[in-house]
């Protein structure tokens, strides 16, 4: 997932790279999200569950099929027309697993609350089709949450075990199932609760009530969101950013049982622990919540800016590693690594502020913080997306990326 | 490098993002340490004039979302009038020497229903009048603030207090303006006095009634609501809303740290802004569970409150006053509307 850097980094051609790319970004969110542009998908639900489904898409394509097949090892270099079709790829199955996979098959042959037009049908209280799409939006969010955690945990923990010397599809297909076999079980039990509860009265005999409501001071998912995307922001962090420390003291090279469980059991501590500090700091600034408030009182929204901070950490990760070359290559690893956490908190810290001050502006979201109909994720998740794909489909043109 | 460092170079990392991340909201303005004496009154009748802003939920939402969804400009929406009606309340005040006192809260949205509704609680008499002088707008979202045109024909003199937070459009619609797409006009340019209230600033109205601005982001690009508070002798405070947006606790919250005897929390009435489209979330369940810490005394809710949370909050245990079935005599009735008296909706009374 994570770029090596380039050899000779050009700063001037990765910024100016990064910018064309943003504004890129930015016209296809007026396109399709911007509720004052074209399709105005982002409802907010609808059109962040589409973003995270992207993003669990182009992870699936980079990280665990290696670009297969449109490459056959992991450093052949992708052409421009490969890299086209990759994207192309990349969009269709992301419309395929939304609407054929979960609104058209699981949701009306399985599980109902992942299609709308299955939920309006059950005739239960408020199930009209805007509250019902929003539903299944939000399951789809958080399932792919889950498959994004996972899968990217995987690749680091794990790395190449117990695959090491097989080829891309028999990597690719039996990562494909290790991650959607955990990522199934991570939604059952830290999500699945919470949109069983979407609705009244809840489905008791197939979801149990919040079960982390008394320690999270909330039965909102939230609060799992919050440590998940820290954990993902992590192990991104700790692969680019920090040469795969402190991981690398346990873990070999091409991976290993022992290294894997203690890099994913690590990085869910470390990232259990950035979501209690960040929460901290919001804790101290804008005073302690308490059950039941909303905004900025409310516990889940503590949890959800968390994950939104955390968020904004992985693209900043992205945007140094892919366009700045990771900033520094030589003198000694300590001074490399506070370096870069630096320049990455400083630039996450830019893109936030870009978020909600020029937000308005630019991306038509609603001035102030903690607007229950947004979520800056949407936002950084589409971004995200789009680095990746320029960065593996694309070599991160005009730069000289290698594979 | 050991485990140790790294975690600490980590635990840096985001604690410097949190500091650098929170910054962009603005802190908390704690007057803890002064707590303002807002006095007292005898008491306070609420009237139910209209608090069915729309009639039919699914219409409502449809409009909304094919208009560009909960961010949308609320002025570049199509809505269908048909359904459109508004939001209104009648706010009778005894001060403690006796003197009373009439505030009207919102003016609605649709002017014909407003209208009617005026003309059936003699509304538009008290305004001509001039025993209404004082409007409380809470926010400008179309469904309070749209049917001016009602309140201003009686009396265009009428001082208005106001979120400080609005767009262009409020004030083109507020001095006399149109739009087409929206279905909205006003006729009558106001006159009086606009006094515009900021989130810095408690504005006293009377002694034991004031209005606290919350700056909060709120749908359809709206920002910013006044919350009126109301500190009734032997009882406590009680909170008088639109909508709520920024959450019953917080305001509750915000008077047990700000106001003299503020923890004293006897109730609330209008919109709290939870099940609006009568769907759940894990979160509500939270609301219940805050709301019973503070112990309230009555809970008169309607409009975006939801049945639904209402009656669960019922259910709860929580002390929902019980509505009539007076809003049957009206024109017109909400399609959510149940036979259990969990809301005080329209023509319904309560006092605090």
């Amino acid at each position: 997932m994570v770029a090596q850097p380039s050899i000779k980094t050009n700063y001037l051609l990765g910024i100016a790279t990064f910018i064309g790319l943003s504004v890129l970004n930015i016209a296809a969110w007026f396109l399709f999200f911007n509720p004052k542009g074209i399709m105005r998908l982002y409802t907010p639900m609808y059109g962040f569950s589409m973003v995270v489904i992207l993003l669990a898409m182009v992870i699936t394509v980079t990280d665990l099929f290696d670009c297969w097949p449109l490459r056959r090892k992991s450093d052949e270099r992708i052409s421009p027309l490969q890299g086209i079709l990759l994207t192309g790829i990349t969009l269709l199955l992301t419309w395929a697993v939304m609407f054929g996979l979960f609104h058209n098959l699981i949701g009306k042959y399985g599980i109902t609350y992942f299609s709308p037009s299955a939920i309006v049908a059950t005739g239960e209280t408020g199930t009209e089709i805007f509250n019902a799409r929003e539903n299944s939006s939000t399951a789809l969010v958080y399932l792919f949450a889950a498959y994004i955690w996972i899968a990217v945990a995987w690749k680091t923990s794990f790395k190449g075990w117990p695959w090491n010397g097989e080829s891309l599809p028999t990597v690719g297909f039996s990562r494909l199932m290790t991650t959607s076999l955990f990522s199934l079980l991570a939604y059952a039990v830290l999500f699945h609760p919470h949109v069983g509860y979407l609705f009244s009265p809840p489905p008791k005999l197939a979801a149990v009530a919040p079960w982390w409501e008394s320690l999270a001071d909330t039965g909102s998912a939230y609060y799992h969101l919050g440590w998940v995307v820290c954990t993902v922001a992590i192990l991104i962090m700790s692969e680019s950013l920090w040469e795969g420390y402190p991981w690398r003291i346990l873990s070999r090279e091409e991976g290993s049982l022992f290294g894997g469980l203690f890099t994913f059991f690590g990085s869910v501590v470390t990232g259990f622990v950035m979501m209690l500090v960040m929460k901290k700091g919001m804790d101290l600034y804008w005073g302690a919540p308490f059950v039941g408030g909303q905004y900025l009182d409310a516990p889940y929204f503590r949890f959800l800016h968390a994950a939104e901070m955390a968020g904004f950490l992985i693209l900043a990760t992205f945007v140094i590693s892919v366009y700045l070359g990771n900033l520094l290559n030589g003198s000694n690893l300590m001074v490399r690594i506070l370096i870069r956490t630096f320049a990455v908190v400083t630039l996450a810290t830019l893109l936030m502020w870009f978020y909600y001050a020029a937000g308005p502006l630019v991306l038509g979201t609603v001035p102030g913080i903690a607007q229950a109909e947004d979520t800056s994720l949407c936002w950084s998740f589409f971004m995200i997306s789009f680095v990746l794909i320029h960065r593996h489909f694309f070599n991160a043109a005009p730069m000289k990326v290698q594979p | 490098m050991d485990r140790r460092e790294f975690l600490k170079i980590a635990g840096m990392g985001g604690a410097a993002l949190a500091a650098g991340g929170v910054t962009i909201g603005s802190p908390k303005q704690s007057l803890a340490a002064k707590k303002e004496d807002i006095g007292e009154i005898k008491s306070l009748k609420v009237t139910v004039l209209s608090e069915t802003s729309w009639f039919n939920n699914d219409i409502f939402k449809k409009d909304m979302m094919d208009g560009g969804g909960t961010m949308a400009n609320q002025y570049d929406i199509a809505w269908n009038k048909d359904n459109s009606g508004g939001y209104s309340a009648l706010l009778e005040i005894e001060q403690l020497d006796g003197t009373k006192k009439k505030i009207l809260m919102d003016s609605g949205w649709n002017n014909s229903w407003m209208d009617y509704v005026y003309k059936m609680h003699g509304i538009d008499q008290m305004l001509k009048k001039k025993e209404i002088d004082t409007m409380v707008l809470t926010h400008w979202h179309l469904d309070h603030f749209w049917g001016i045109e009602s309140t201003l024909k009686h009396n265009p003199n009428i001082t208005i207090y106001a979120p400080n937070t609005h767009y262009p459009e409020d004030m083109k619609l507020l001095q006399g303006g149109k739009f087409e797409k929206a279905g909205c006009s006003n006729s009558v340019p106001h006159k009086g006095k606009l006094m515009e209230c900021d989130a810095k600033n408690i504005v006293k109205l009377m002694p034991g009634v004031v209005i606290k601005n919350f700056d909060v982001p709120i749908i359809l690009r709206v920002r910013g609501e006044n919350v009126m508070y109301f500190h009734v002798k032997d009882k406590g405070i009680v909170t008088v809303t639109g909508c709520c947006h920024p959450g019953v606790l917080s305001l509750y919250s915000f008077a047990r740290n700000n106001f003299a005897k503020g923890e004293e929390v006897y109730g609330s009435y209008g919109g709290l802004h939870i099940t609006l489209f009568e769907t759940w979330d894990p979160k509500f369940d939270d609301i219940i569970k805050g709301l019973k810490a503070f112990k309230p005394e009555k809970l008169a809710c309607n409009h975006c409150t939801g049945w639904l949370f209402a009656e669960k909050a019922a259910a709860a245990g929580l002390p929902i006053v019980q509505g009539t079935d007076k809003f049957r005599s009206y024109k017109k009735v909400s399609t959510v509307a149940k036979n259990n008296h969990v809301f005080l909706t329209n023509g319904d009374t309560v006092v605090f």
